[in-house]
């Protein structure tokens, strides 16, 4: 029995001391020369599915350069940050691909990032682009679209004509927004109404509050409840409507184009502060930002690309309503409009 | 006995037992990690405790309020499942593992397909004259989102209580019974008693899924309302306030252990050695027990109509929508065959098998060893600290255990995915392997330690033939909950590997909900198909 016991309690140090060597090894840099022939990108879900822009991406960097690159999933934007920060002492990645201008402040704060000006880029992005996500160039754009709604046309109600109209009783309980504590569009609709009205954004929160149907935690779950057909207003991008012109061959749900502006998302990619392979990095923000990755991106990420030389396809031409007025806005402050916004709905 | 089983079975215990050990490393380190950004310096934690009290009312407001209905259905569904043959029933205990492998993105949009503003019902209602506004609106509201979790969730408590039920011996029913007892004062006063740790080994699980619920509680609550679980989301994930974060991550997991072990004191302790073999009986059909009287045949009609009426409705139909959602886009049937033929689906479906067997495999050891332990020990479930200690990885939500597991490993890989997944669900398995376990009387168990040459053969001889439908059952359960989970594979971000419930969100975020829902339907198929042969196996 004495010896069953003694077995028993050797295996079970071992097993913990197995453990613990395990979790600790975890967090070590291991740089080896088939490292230093990949580059791992921290991105997001749809970025880097089979009908996303990263695999073919991949393929064309790794044929151009010889790097191989390796996508990890993180979930989404705040995700990839949110990861970047907890390994910052021990950086598994060498581009963060994502993070948009409202995550650039944090990451400049939080330091996951260095400067690094994308080879070109000067000649082949706009200035207001690279500009939304800070003048560090700590991220490189490289693609954008604004915020809107998406007008399902086979519905009853008249399209609003601004942020305004969507206040009247014709409207009650037919509009479908996103959390704007977990979603990145929620949070733009957040931006545009303290764009539109300043201070007085709680006032029109408040007004608001009657024709919203719902705040889906995430954006797929609110789009997915509009074209189930529960409430013909949605907040989406202004490139929403090109994929159901090119895929569903339908023009029935529009982007509104509202005279008083709309905000503008601007995704970037940056190189890790500590990249184990910091020369593969940059050579794929470089690639990044070159007509051929730029020219993947309109039908598999469903946004606009950053690049000024890529010719948009013709479902872009018809859906995307083009002049739309970008309004500026503070990223710093929306931590405060979150609170103030849902202290007002959950009255 | 030969040399070689002897060493076998020594192997075996010895494994399980470090696979025990692995299981309690691997879930106590990231708990650890997750409580360390409290000590650090900093601003302090940003939620004042009055907010903080609101949030958590309303969190336990609802997990109690959909828990109550799933109990509720989920015990007159049992009755019959148990008890009576009518044509669907096994079909019904095979669906007992869906809630836990359809990610509820999808449950949702089931839900609307039926109740919602555009959903079916709505339409098949707008068709009555006078009718100028869509009657069914209750989706969106508290009643809409305890309906949808608690209907969700009540195959959990259907299969758990039904699978006790007929476990349940006759002898005293039967006394009660021939001194006159009715069937309802029999229920109300011996049955209900003797099913209590069966119901709360069912109820418990399904509380903690609604407490720290996410996706349907924001899509069809209070406009603005929160959890802690989305309060805990938020800070982690949004604002990325650590501090907040570890601070909650705290209160949620003392409030599930809370409500764990309130439970755990409040309960009858489990009745063990006194109980006799069951026999096994002929199940009669609906209304037509030999026992019964007239009007209990007649109640039992209208209960079994109610009963199947409310499934239909609240189950089957939001199950179906999902599949009609899946052709309702512009490939028809065809996104079936477009789906299983593309080269996604191929990996989701390897990394789903590469990881969900071994992940079951693991929590039915774990939950074994821990519950032949436990039975050793405490064989009358007298201690309330060894009863629910192993509930713990149930109370600690997704979240705080991906933000923890964020802080611990940095770059995952599929043997890690495996360990993390087990170490959370283990005590899903426990619960049903424990409640087998306690039903073998102590008298056998003292005679096999009696005949026996080594404490070894009482194990392997008379506890594991003795619970082998639990653990077949069991395993389907952890089996199902590993291929429906989203959260681990996403924090642990495991390089070039993917699942069927990961694949089911990607397809949502890229504009493809046909896509999605046919992929949450195979995930269904998939799940009944691998319950159906369990249950099969039984037999």
């Amino acid at each position: 029995m004495k010896k069953h016991i003694a077995i028993f309690n050797l295996f079970s140090i071992l097993c913990i001391l197995g453990s613990a060597a395990f979790v600790s090894c975890s967090g070590k840099e291991r740089v080896s020369a088939e490292r230093a022939k990949e580059v791992v990108v921290y991105t997001y879900d749809s970025f880097m599915g089979e009908w996303g822009p990263g695999p073919q991406i991949a393929k064309d960097f790794e044929a151009a350069t010889g790097y191989k690159v390796t996508y990890v999933n993180c979930g989404d934007g705040a995700q990839i940050l949110s990861k970047a920060l907890l390994e910052k002492n021990a950086p598994q990645s060498d581009v963060l691909v994502g993070l948009d201008n409202n995550l650039a402040g944090k990451a400049r704060v939080g330091k996951v990032l260095v400067t690094y000006k994308a080879k070109d880029a000067e000649k082949v992005i706009n200035p207001v682009l690279s500009e939304a996500l800070g003048s560090d160039n700590i991220l490189t754009p490289f693609d954008y679209s604004q915020f809107t709604l998406i007008y399902d046309t086979k519905s009853n109600v008249p399209a609003p004509e601004s942020l305004e109209d969507l206040t009247k009783p014709v409207y009650a309980k037919k509009l479908i927004l996103m959390d704007p504590r977990t979603s990145t569009p929620g949070l733009g609709f957040l931006a545009w109404t303290v764009a539109v009205f300043g201070s007085q954004y709680t006032s029109y929160w408040t007004s608001l509050k009657p024709s919203i149907l719902t705040m889906s935690p995430g954006w797929s779950a609110g789009y997915g409840l509009f074209t189930s057909g529960e409430a013909p207003l949605v907040i989406s991008y202004m490139t929403s409507p090109a994929y159901h012109v090119y895929a569903d061959k339908t023009d029935r749900y529009k982007a509104l184009l509202f005279a008083e502006g709309h905000v503008q998302q601007v995704e970037g990619a940056g190189v890790t502060n500590g990249a184990p392979n910091g020369k593969g990095a940059r050579a794929f923000i470089d690639f990044l930002i070159s007509d051929t990755a730029q020219n993947v991106i309109p039908l598999t990420q469903w946004m606009i690309p950053a690049s000024k030389n890529v010719a948009l396809p013709d479902c872009y031409k018809t859906a995307v309503p083009e002049n739309a007025k970008t309004l500026p806005y503070n990223p710093d402050t929306l931590s405060d409009a979150v609170t103030g916004a849902m202290a007002i709905l959950g009255k | 006995m030969s040399s070689k089983i002897r060493a076998a079975e020594y192997t075996a215990a010895v494994f399980a037992v470090l696979v025990f050990l692995c299981m309690c490393v691997t879930f106590l380190l990231p708990l650890g990690a997750a409580a360390v950004p409290l000590t650090g310096t900093g601003s302090g934690v940003s939620l004042d405790y009055k907010a903080l009290l609101r949030i958590t009312a309303y969190t336990f407001k609802i997990a109690l309020g959909s828990t109550l209905i799933a109990a509720i259905v989920g015990i007159s569904a049992a009755f019959f499942t148990a008890n009576r043959s009518f044509p669907g029933r096994r079909f019904l205990l095979s669906l007992s593992a869906v809630p836990f492998c359809v990610p509820p993105l999808i449950i949702a949009l089931g839900f609307v397909s039926v109740f919602g503003i555009n959903g079916t019902l709505n339409t098949l209602l707008m068709k009555l004259p006078g009718l100028s506004g869509r009657p069914v609106t209750f989706l969106y509201s508290f009643t809409g989102v305890i309906t949808a979790q608690g209907f969700y969730n009540f195959p959990l408590v259907m299969a758990v209580v039904s699978a006790a039920w007929e476990e349940l011996p006759t002898d005293e029913r039967d006394a009660a019974r021939m001194l006159g007892a009715g069937d309802g004062r029999i229920f109300f006063t011996l049955t209900l008693r003797q099913l209590s740790p069966a119901v709360a080994a069912a109820c418990i699980p399904v509380f903690l899924y609604c407490f720290f619920s996410f996706m349907i509680v924001l899509l069809f609550g209070t406009i603005g309302g929160t959890t802690l679980e989305v309060e805990l989301f938020q800070a982690a994930r949004t604002t990325l306030d650590f501090k907040t974060a570890s601070a909650l991550a705290l209160v949620e997991t003392v409030c599930a252990m809370t409500a764990i072990f309130v439970y755990g004191k409040l309960k009858p302790a489990y009745t063990t050695g006194g109980n006799e073999a069951h026999y096994q009986y002929e199940r009669a059909k609906i209304g037509k027990a030999l026992h019964e009287s007239k009007a209990e045949k007649h109640t039992e009609r209208i209960v079994f109509a109610l009963s199947v009426t409310a499934v239909v409705c609240f189950f089957l139909l939001p199950l179906y929508g999902i599949f009609a959602g899946s052709t309702s886009g512009t490939d028809g049937v065809f996104v079936y065959s477009n789906i299983i033929t593309s080269a996604g689906f191929g990996n989701a479906v390897r990394g789903t098998l590469l990881t969900a067997p071994f992940s079951a495999m693991l929590c039915v050891v774990t939950a074994f060893t821990y519950a032949w332990l436990l039975r050793l020990r405490d064989p009358e479930g007298r201690s309330t600290l060894l009863q629910t200690l192993p509930m713990l990885p149930m109370a600690v939500s997704s979240v705080v255990m991906g933000y923890g597991m964020g802080l611990v490993f940095h770059r995952g890989t599929v043997f890690l995915l495996v360990a993390a997944q087990a170490a959370l669900v283990w005590p899903l398995a426990f619960r049903q392997i424990h409640a087998a376990l306690s039903a073998i009387p102590q008298a056998e168990l003292d005679s096999a330690a009696l005949l026996s040459q080594v404490p070894l053969d009482t194990l392997f001889r008379v506890a594991v033939p003795a619970c082998k439908k639990s653990i077949v059952s069991s395993f389907c359960f952890c089996f199902a909950v590993s291929m429906g989970d989203t959260t681990l594979p996403l924090v642990l971000s495991v390089p070039k590997f993917d699942t069927l419930a990961l694949y089911t969100y990607r397809l949502a975020s890229s504009y493809r909900f046909a896509a999605s829902c046919a992929c949450g339907t195979l995930l269904c198929v998939l799940c009944v198909v691998l319950f159906a042969a369990g249950k099969k196996n039984e037999h």
